[in-house]
């Protein structure tokens, strides 16, 4: 896959998040791009050079700084998304040429929260999703009919994704269901097997 | 390790579990599998704002809106059964599945 057809997906990995991240791979699959997601191959190797290496791979990047906050009361704030944000605006203001074509895409749970955690960033336009996947789906939709990453007649509304999202999630459920897969391993399904199968329905 | 086996209708060829031995891989024969799951005749339900919605596979359109998940629940089934074939997948909110009836 080409430059041009990447998109670096920064997010949360965990449970509550599951739901939004695959109709957020759902979507690009869907758009003909590749999502690219940080998982370390070997715990020999560094997770941030990974990340380091998918920006430097990835013209369009999605970055969701919707879990900056403490998992529980008492806990800090997680800080590794605005973090892998910097670094990718960073290679857009400061790169060669090519860095310079990237474009971010910028989610947040609710409206203007991020003026309070990370306020350097005011001014630009984020997009909020209310934890739901399909105003998620909304959201990236848009993002793809503005950014010129491909003709607007061809971006798909948002209902013709979200029931093509919905079909193929039964696709993949029943078709896992029938290889042998229990019901907690599918729930459990890792984001990168989830991708695997997803592609074989579209 | 138990296996989980769905009323599954539809689907053509391989029906013995091909899960790889060494953990959850999704494996060529997974996906092949999955490729060949034949989804003509299932309905789907699903809720849309403060409603349910019932829909054909392949179809955009809604075929009918219910206000109640069980009368929706209960027309699907009653068109599976007319029809003699397929299956009801009910969805949640976050658009995942929740049953396959």
């Amino acid at each position: 896959m080409s430059f041009s057809t990447n998109i670096f997906i920064n997010c949360p990995f965990d449970k509550e998040y599951k739901p939004l991240l695959k109709s957020l791979v759902f979507t690009i699959i869907y758009l003909g791009f590749e999502p690219k997601l940080s998982t370390t191959a070997s715990s020999g190797h560094q997770r941030i050079d990974e990340i380091m290496n998918l920006i430097n791979t990835c013209k369009f990047s999605i970055h969701d700084i919707s879990r900056c906050e403490p998992l529980k009361t008492g806990d800090l704030p997680r800080f590794n998304m605005p973090y892998e944000m910097g670094l990718d605006i960073g290679c857009f203001k400061f790169g060669n040429a090519q860095m310079r074509s990237k474009r971010c895409l910028i989610l947040e749970k609710v409206k203007n929260r991020y003026d309070i955690v990370i306020s350097d960033i005011s001014g630009q336009d984020i997009k909020e999703h209310n934890n739901k996947p399909k105003k998620l789906v909304e959201k990236v939709l848009d993002w793809f009919t503005a950014n010129g990453a491909i003709p607007i007649n061809n971006v798909p509304s948002l209902s013709t994704t979200w029931t093509k999202f919905q079909d193929c999630n039964a696709k993949v459920e029943v078709g896992l269901a029938t290889s042998g897969f229990t019901a907690s391993e599918i729930k459990n399904l890792s984001i990168q097997q989830y991708i695997a199968s997803l592609k074989s329905t579209i | 390790m138990s296996v989980i086996r769905r009323k599954v209708s539809g689907v053509k060829g391989n029906s013995t579990p091909v899960k790889s031995v060494d953990g959850n891989r999704v494996s060529a024969a997974v996906v092949r599998i999955i490729k060949n799951v034949d989804t003509q005749n299932w309905i789907y339900v699903s809720p849309k704002q403060n409603t349910w919605t019932i829909r054909k596979d392949g179809a955009h359109r809604v075929m009918r809106t219910y206000k109640v998940k069980s009368s929706a629940v209960s027309a699907a089934k009653r068109i599976i059964n007319i029809a003699n074939a397929g299956q009801v997948i009910i969805y949640n909110s976050q658009g995942e599945i929740s049953k396959v009836i």
